[in-house]
């Protein structure tokens, strides 16, 4: 186990900030649960308003917790309460059984208007009415008498909720993205030979980490560079896959053996041009995870892609979309982002082929710029849909360097949104020497739009271009053969100094290099220079991007949120450990940023993030 | 001498409790409340309890209203009242009296009316028996304070 598991378990104290409502006509029961929650930690605060009582007011003595108690006797004072401020609570508590409101309608309206957590109390512990209160949208369903130990992990169902919730929007995000794409399955099926054997082994292990490091990630990429950029490359996975294996240890012994083999170069150098093993991977890994039922192939091609620009748009702060989802095991994030923006990569050479996207997105267009928009402003939306589409948009109008461009686009924004500059220049090569190379316009306000626009072109002029000189930036050489031949007008790098880890310049030095000299010919030559497979440039230069990205997020999310990973994995250990909901892949940015907050500016030293009780 | 009487108040105390937890009228969900008692709320059994006190016995009196009528036909009604009678008693852990309860509820749910009036006679019977044994509790605890 790790520390911060172990750390976690042993305190059992709740997280700060939780207030509950508590509605019951029973005054007895009411005052029970009043003084078990307040003796759960609870700041108890209670008003008895009912016509059979006279109202008391009193305040329980603060005990260094803010978890807040408010009880009312009358559904119609707890709506009213509600309605005044949807932010007052947290979570609900309610009877069934009410006089002047059936609770399974309190719950209906608390889940319609204020879309909170409700846990149903009742004597009757009837099968039908427990389906009812489910089928209501209830949590939990407690059955009087409440004993302390139930509710004492009732505040969990606030983050499931929320995970639950981003989940759901995720898979039907992919659902849609799988039915878009699903004239690839050709392809997919093509490609999934090769490291399907692999991948199911290492799915069937449940674990995701594992299967996502043994199948794509950094493995592949690092597999193929051998040169300072790959050791750049490795460098980076292996502090990541450290940090990553001493978190996932807790979750599985083979974790950090699991992340060994991605070290290495791999003998799946065949996988990583291919996106169906990554999504189909990814597929496994979902119904591994129990994320919607992402039957097809595509889905997962597809997802992938989406859970990407999720991930690096979750870190960013991005309005489209946000980190999915906490991953289930401790190495989740990183792992994830890792393993995401693998599958980006590969998934944009899936997509390569796919002549279909060609004409499916054009209205998706303006989400991609609206997203882009958006992006500046740490966004709390999950429109996950809407990012599926963009990236699927993306992916459909310059296979790699449409999504290049986005994630770059991401980092830029991210970069501006945090204000973080420094932390991005150590990413983000000198794209003013790629200028001449590049003609996308990569602004820190409207990157996407240009992209979209030249993306557009680009697709359409060299979708049977096979040699697509990406920079990791959106920056492609291809471009400038087709586009317009004027100097980028990269803002890219504007107010960017480059400060550089050498880890992550490297990469881009060499491609800088190289581009520097190169037409559409000397691509290949790039391509051989950094890759060892002579594979598709797309693909290669899929990795080139993904690893770029990939160290970008990593270094964002170390350098923004040093205890990122360790939250998450806290967090998501609690989610786990009670209801085995998995949500690999996406992590609401307001929730992220909730549990940050709650995490980080109270108590959490004092272990505020409770006690994970079984 | 203060002392020795009033360790024999608590003493007698005890042992109507131990006689209470014996019989079956209460139960461990009582051993809860005793815990939940503590500085910050030092008469949480006995408010708690009186409340419970005053609501059961409007409860009981409506469904004795209800029964006694002679058109009486709404067995929904007494349900509900029962329902909550049935949680309050088990959130205090009066042990026999909910259980008295659940079986009302199910004779009521059968529509049987001298089943209901046969549980009510029960009910009733069980509910004076715990009031006057916790009043006694109640007062010698009060008498040792």
């Amino acid at each position: 186990m790790t520390v911060e598991q172990k750390s976690v378990e042993q305190n059992d104290r709740f997280p700060v900030g939780m207030r509950v409502l508590a509605v019951d006509a029973d005054p007895t029961c009411l005052m029970l649960l009043d003084t078990l929650l307040r003796k759960c930690q609870y700041h108890g605060r209670i008003s008895l308003s009912s016509l059979f009582f006279v109202s008391v007011f009193w305040f329980a003595l603060s005990n260094g917790f803010t978890y807040a108690v408010t009880t009312t006797s009358q559904a119609v004072m707890a709506l009213k309460m509600l309605r005044e401020n949807r932010n007052m609570f947290d979570l609900v508590i309610s009877d069934v059984h009410m006089p002047d409101m059936d609770g399974f309608k309190l719950l209906e309206l608390v889940g319609l208007e204020m879309d909170l957590p409700v846990i149903m109390l009742s004597a009757y512990g009837d099968t039908k009415l427990v389906m009812k209160g489910i089928s209501h949208g209830a949590c939990d369903y407690l059955l009087k008498p409440v004993r302390i130990e139930e509710l004492k992990n009732i505040w969990q169902h606030k983050y499931r909720l929320y995970l639950k919730r981003i989940s759901c929007v995720a898979s039907q995000q992919a659902n849609m993205v799988a039915s878009l794409g699903s004239a690839d399955s050709a392809y997919l099926q093509m490609a999934s030979l090769n490291g399907l054997g692999n991948i199911r082994d290492i799915a069937d292990s449940g674990q995701l980490h594992d299967a996502s490091f043994t199948s794509f990630s950094p493995t592949h990429v690092l597999g193929r560079l051998n040169t300072p950029t790959g050791l750049g490359m490795r460098s980076l996975s292996s502090s990541a896959t450290v940090r990553l294996g001493h978190t996932h240890n807790s979750c599985s012994p083979d974790g950090l053996n699991s992340f060994h083999p991605v070290i290495q170069p791999g003998n799946q150098n065949g996988r990583i041009l291919q996106g169906v093993p990554m999504s189909l991977e990814l597929d496994q890994l979902q119904q591994n995870h129990h994320v919607g039922g992402l039957s097809a192939t595509n889905h997962s091609m597809a997802y992938p892609v989406c859970s990407v620009f999720s991930d690096t748009k979750g870190i960013v702060g991005s309005s489209r979309n946000s980190l999915y989802g906490v991953p289930t095991n401790p190495v989740k994030i990183e792992d994830h982002l890792q393993d995401t923006h693998l599958r980006v990569a590969c998934a944009n050479q899936s997509f390569v082929p796919a002549s279909c996207y060609s004409t499916e997105f054009p209205s998706d267009a303006p989400d991609f710029e609206r997203r882009n928009d958006n992006w500046p402003s740490v966004p709390q939306s999950s429109e996950v849909q809407a990012n599926c589409y963009t990236l699927s948009d993306c992916f459909r109008q310059t296979n790699l360097i449409d999504s290049s461009d986005g994630i770059s686009s991401i980092a830029m924004h991210m970069a501006t949104s945090r204000q973080d500059v420094s932390s991005l220049p150590a990413l983000l090569p000198d794209t003013r020497t790629y200028s001449l190379q590049s003609q996308a316009a990569l602004t820190c306000s409207n990157a996407g739009q240009n992209v979209n626009l030249t993306l557009k072109q680009a697709w359409d002029n060299h979708r049977q271009d096979a040699a697509h000189q990406l920079n990791p930036f959106g920056f492609s050489a291809p471009f400038n053969q087709r586009l317009d031949p004027e100097s980028t007008t990269c803002h890219l790098n504007s107010g960017f100094s480059l400060n550089g880890q050498s880890n992550f310049v490297d990469p881009f030095h060499m491609l800088h290099n190289d581009v520097d000299q190169s037409t559409m010919e000397k691509t290949p030559k790039l391509k051989s220079g950094h890759l060892k497979e002579g594979n598709k440039p797309q693909g290669n230069y899929a990795h080139k991007t993904v690893d770029s990205l990939e160290d970008l997020v990593s270094v964002m999310l170390n350098q923004l949120f040093p205890n990122f990973l360790s939250y998450i994995n806290e967090v998501n250990l609690m989610v786990c450990q009670h209801e085995g909901m998995l949500f690999p892949y996406t992590l609401d940015w307001h929730l992220l940023m909730k549990i940050l907050g709650l995490l980080t500016s109270e108590a959490f030293n004092c272990g505020s993030l409770a006690g994970i009780n079984t | 001498m203060l002392g020795l009487g009033e360790d024999r108040l608590r003493a007698d105390m005890n042992r109507l409790l131990t006689l209470l937890f014996h019989q079956g009228v209460l139960d461990e969900q009582f051993l809860q409340l005793q815990q939940l008692q503590d500085e910050t709320s030092p008469n949480f059994i006995f408010e708690v309890v009186n409340i419970y006190f005053n609501e059961s016995e409007k409860l009981l009196r409506n469904l004795r209203d209800l029964l006694l009528d002679r058109e009486f036909s709404d067995y929904q009604r007494m349900g509900v009242h029962l329902n909550q009678l049935i949680g309050s008693s088990s959130s205090i852990g009066a042990k026999r009296v909910s259980n008295v309860c659940v079986a009302f509820r199910a004779a009521s749910e059968q529509n049987s009316r001298p089943g209901c009036l046969r549980a009510l006679e029960v009910l009733e019977h069980e509910y004076c028996y715990l009031k006057n044994r916790l009043d006694e509790v109640f007062h010698v605890s009060k008498s040792s304070n």
